[in-house]
């Protein structure tokens, strides 16, 4: 009692802790300080007792609703302040940085993973943004249309984009919907051209007269009226016009010399053509010198150019889709007896489609590059998928060690929304650094995509829809990988978290293993795709096309070379390293002419077949080692056979004679007989059957590719032969050459980029998801050590626990395996059915990649479990 | 006519404010009503009719200085506004009307 003496009397503390907690704060002093004052008073009336008593009385006498602090649920107001002002963003900033430092393996994996996953995923934007916007950059571009020929055969559709020359000027005076028409040939023709003692090959096209008034191609020197109108008129690019005449206003009225043939008068030159077209050319030639030089282009019966219509902006397109699609048929005469046989539609592709959408299924528009443009936006999210998936997972097995932060946090009063953003603001930051990372890696990488995909992508870093989509990317991912984590570790109750009686939930180990599991079933999906993709490249590369394409060299003749082709055949087989010479006014892997005037005895009027048509020189077969079936090739010893035809044995088949040789064929009107058939050779892309061909004899043609089979092992001489040759015989030809190989391969550029990438992407989710199960299995190894030190103490084998540790994500990978297969081989069956000659798929692929998968998934177990097994019990156990 | 509704209590701590001129607060009050009055008091209830009353407007508060008998904790002084004064004349002149009218001393219940 003395020591109360010189020390005041304290009301209770509890008393004023709580009256605290819940009084609202503009009122709490003032009521404590009069419950003090009273307190005091009643000290001295009635003693300390019965003051305190009183105090407690009192204080809850204040437990009314207009002295109770509101809550931060109930006042938003306030909530977003303490949440949002700069000090607490500096704040999380600080405990992301902090919590992102503690944990430099799993931070480093998790940056790794996801650095990888958004650097594929912005190359793959690039790409598919380059894609996507090929061709649209013509005011007119809605307007333009491109014709399309369908072709009703014998119940059969098939589709192209080729219409015959004189449809564009016939259709303009027809209809009233189309402002102006072009043809266009497509062809991007390498041409020698020639200005004094300039000689070099350019590429060129052929295009109508309205041709610059359609499309958005600046002219720098003449007008669009006049630039293709006549005959021996030349349209050329700045760069051509700098290179050949020192400027564009030197070019205007200058003559080229092409093909060492004839004359052009360059009439105006045109701005270089910006990246984003589709078709390439460096030079147009008026199509009026087309048809002086091809008058087959005039007739209705040979569909070869593109024919590109501009309608008006308000015309119906699907009323004038219906008056052109019989439009062709008093042309072509097809009447009401054969339309039911046979008929020839025309339809409309919307120009600026054409170049995603330049295969046709059926009679329809099937697709082309678009699906590779859906099937790389797959991946890209799938990869991302991947990476986001790491994220989640590890950062959800970090629980153990963020679960007291969390505790402490919830009981000193963070309410489950701040948890929630401080969590989903730790992913954020860390996708922005990995975002960043991925932005150098993008550059770096650039380079070598672009020399992959045959591009010339750019980062445009102050591109807006670069900009946009990079935010967008950072965010969504950022969010994604926060998500559940953020979800998860905010649930936690601080009771349970604070006692440190955390067991990880069934629900969530659960949650977390189906995500391993995706993680591995997209991985192998990719594998077998990829391997698959890799095995009908190889099987296209090593199919027998019927000729042999091994050392075989084309070289496009021209001029001089043209008209002395004898001599110059001559002179080469007497030079070393050549084995043979021979012509063809194509490739013979990619013979793309048709014509349906072929007529031969007994031939049904209303039957109207497509035959490819080339023409070929002596020797042909035996330079391309065809096989003969019946009769003979053309022969110089016999001088009628220059009238003969040769058939493929698919011809033969549909020309239905019982004894072919010798039978009366012809073709566009020009009487022969059936010499020889020649076994069915590919000359056109797997991806179709082979079709008929008719082979008429070409030696006198004024075009057409010299062929030259050079003996095995001697390429290097033959070139050298090749080249002097022709040079001697025309000094100013520009000699170039391709190997017949490498040509064929060019030919399936798509599917040969699509599986490079695909092994990267592959290579890379495998990659990504390894690295997740190095994480997780790391975890599972620390959290179970002192399981595995008593095992140890008791006799387990170090091989023992690390099967202990591996069966459980074994497990994983073997349900991953089971939802792989069946959607791996349906996705690949649906790519292959594009192929009409295709590797099908064998069963031993999936054993294949699923042993491969286990083997990587149980190496990067096995380091972990191997690191945990081998620990010493003892170190481990004495902590206890 | 504006009526001004008052109950009872909140008369009486009005009254008790005007006369403590400016030094009324939540225990002075409640000491001062205890000893003219004699009731049980409790704070709280002195506490909400001065809330009252402020709301009404019949007083306004400031804050005081802090004072170490009162844990450091500072005052809420109360102070008349004239409405409050005026709300209390007219109470006050009503009751004296009656007053006036009341010529007879009290006459017992029982003799009515």
């Amino acid at each position: 009692m003395k020591r109360q003496a010189f020390k005041a009397p304290a009301p209770p503390l509890w008393a004023v802790l709580f009256l605290r907690w819940f009084c609202a704060p503009d009122m709490v002093e003032t009521i404590e300080g009069d419950l003090h004052e009273e307190f005091l008073h009643q000290v001295k009336r009635r003693g300390v007792q019965a003051a305190r008593r009183r105090y407690w009385l009192e204080v809850f006498g204040f437990m009314k609703l207009k002295y109770i602090k509101k809550q931060p649920l109930l006042s938003t107001a306030r909530r977003s302040n303490s949440l949002l002002t700069p000090d607490m963003i500096v704040n999380y900033f600080k405990i992301a940085i902090r919590s992102i430092w503690r944990n430099k393996a799993v931070s480093a994996i998790n940056m790794l993973g996801l650095m990888l996953g958004l650097t594929s995923s912005l190359l793959i934007f690039l790409w598919i943004s380059d894609e996507v916007n090929m061709d649209r950059y013509h005011t007119n571009g809605p307007q333009l249309y491109r014709l399309m020929w369908r072709q009703i055969t014998e119940g059969k559709r098939m589709a192209m984009g080729s219409t015959p020359g004189p449809t564009a000027d016939e259709f303009k005076k027809k209809f009233p919907e189309i402002v102006h028409t072009s043809v266009f040939t497509a062809r991007s023709k390498a041409m020698t051209l020639k200005v004094g003692e300039k000689i070099f090959k350019e590429t060129g096209d052929w295009a109508g007269a309205d041709w610059f008034k359609m499309l958005d191609i600046r002219l720098l020197a003449g007008s669009p009226e006049t630039a293709l109108r006549d005959p021996n008129s030349i349209s050329i690019s700045r760069k051509l016009a700098d290179n050949y005449f020192g400027g564009v206003q030197n070019a205007v009225g200058k003559s080229i010399r092409i093909d060492n043939k004839e004359e052009f008068q360059v009439t105006s030159v045109f701005e270089n053509l910006p990246l984003n077209t589709s078709q390439k050319y460096d030079f147009l030639l008026s199509w009026a010198s087309f048809l002086n030089q091809n008058p087959w282009a005039k007739e209705w019966g040979n569909p070869s150019p593109w024919t590109l219509v501009q309608l008006r902006a308000d015309s119906d397109v699907a009323a004038f889709e219906a008056k052109i699609k019989h439009a062709l048929r008093s042309y072509l005469s097809i009447n009401a007896k054969n339309a039911a046989r046979f008929d020839v539609e025309l339809f409309l592709q919307p120009y600026e489609d054409i170049y995603l959408h330049s295969e046709t299924d059926n009679g329809e528009i099937s697709g082309g590059r678009i699906d590779y443009v859906h099937l790389f936006a797959i991946v890209g999210v799938i990869v991302l998928l991947i990476a986001c998936i790491n994220f989640m997972n590890l950062s959800t097995a970090q629980t153990a060690r963020r679960a007291r932060e969390v505790g402490v946090r919830k009981v000193v009063g963070a309410s489950r929304s701040r948890l929630t953003i401080q969590f989903l603001g730790e992913a954020l930051l860390l996708t922005f650094a990995a975002a960043l990372g991925a932005l150098g890696l993008v550059i770096l990488l650039l380079p070598a995509f672009n020399q992959l995909t045959g591009k010339a992508i750019a980062l445009h870093m102050t591109d807006w829809n670069f900009s946009l989509a990079m935010f967008t990317i950072v965010a969504v991912t950022g969010g994604l990988a926060g998500s559940y984590p953020a979800m998860y570790l905010s649930s936690l109750r601080p009771i349970s978290v604070l006692k440190g009686a955390l067991k990880s939930k069934r629900s969530t180990t659960m949650f977390r293993e189906g995500l391993v599991v995706i993680q591995f079933t997209i991985s192998m999906v990719l594998m077998i795709g990829t391997f698959v993709v890799y095995r009908q490249m190889n099987f296209i590369q090593e199919k027998n096309l019927g000729f042999d394409r091994e050392n075989l060299i084309y070289v496009p003749m021209e001029g001089r070379l043209l008209e002395r082709y004898s001599v110059l055949k001559q002179e080469l087989l007497h030079m070393p390293g050549v084995y043979g010479v021979s012509r063809m006014d194509y490739q013979p892997s990619s013979i793309g002419s048709g014509t349906t005037q072929v007529d031969w005895t007994g031939k049904d009027p209303s039957v109207n077949i497509q035959f490819a048509q080339v023409s070929v020189g002596y020797d042909m077969d035996s330079v391309l080692k065809m096989k003969l079936k019946e009769g003979r090739y053309f022969s110089p010893a016999l001088t009628t056979d220059s009238s003969g035809y040769v058939i493929n044995e698919e011809a033969a088949r549909r020309i239905g004679y019982k004894d072919p040789i010798g039978q009366p064929l012809s073709l566009w009107g020009k009487q022969g007989k059936i010499l020889g058939i020649i076994k069915d050779f590919h000359f056109q892309s797997l991806r179709e059957p082979v079709k008929p061909l008719v082979m008429w004899f070409g030696e006198k043609n004024n075009y057409g590719n010299l062929l030259v089979r050079t003996q095995p092992g001697q390429t290097r001489y033959a070139l050298a032969s090749l080249e002097t040759i022709c040079k001697k015989l025309d000094p100013s030809f520009v000699f170039t050459y391709s190997f017949a190989d490498q040509e064929y391969e060019k030919m399936y550029k798509n599917e040969q980029v699509i599986g490079t990438l695909g092994n990267y992407f592959a290579f890379l989710s495998i990659f990504i998801s390894c690295l997740g199960l190095f994480g997780l299995a790391s975890f599972m190894a620390q959290q179970r050590r002192k399981e595995i030190g008593i095992r140890k103490v008791l006799g387990a084998t170090v091989l023992g626990i690390v099967g202990l540790l591996s069966h459980h994500f074994l497990r994983l990978i073997l349900i991953a395996i089971l939802i792989a297969c069946p959607t791996a081989w349906w996705a690949m069956d649906k790519w292959l059915s594009g192929f009409k000659y295709r590797q099908e798929l064998s069963w031993w692929t999936f054993p294949a990649t699923a042993g491969l998968l286990i083997g990587i998934a149980l190496v990067t177990v096995s380091y972990q479990s191997v690191r945990a097994a081998l620990l010493d019990p003892g170190k481990i156990l004495k902590s206890e | 006519m504006k009526r001004t509704y008052l109950g009872e209590f909140e008369e009486i701590v009005l009254l008790a404010v005007a006369v403590m001129q400016g030094e009324a607060y939540g225990v002075a009050v409640m000491h001062d009503i205890v000893e003219q009055t004699g009731r049980d008091l409790r704070l709280n209830q002195v506490h909400s009719a001065l809330h009252r009353l402020e709301e009404k407007g019949m007083v306004k508060s400031r804050l005081g200085e802090p004072t170490a008998e009162r844990g450091g904790k500072r005052k809420r002084l109360f102070v008349v506004t004239a409405y409050g004064e005026r709300t209390l004349q007219e109470i006050h002149h009503v009751r004296l009307n009656f007053w006036d009218k009341l010529t007879n001393p009290f006459k017992l219940a029982a003799d009515l």
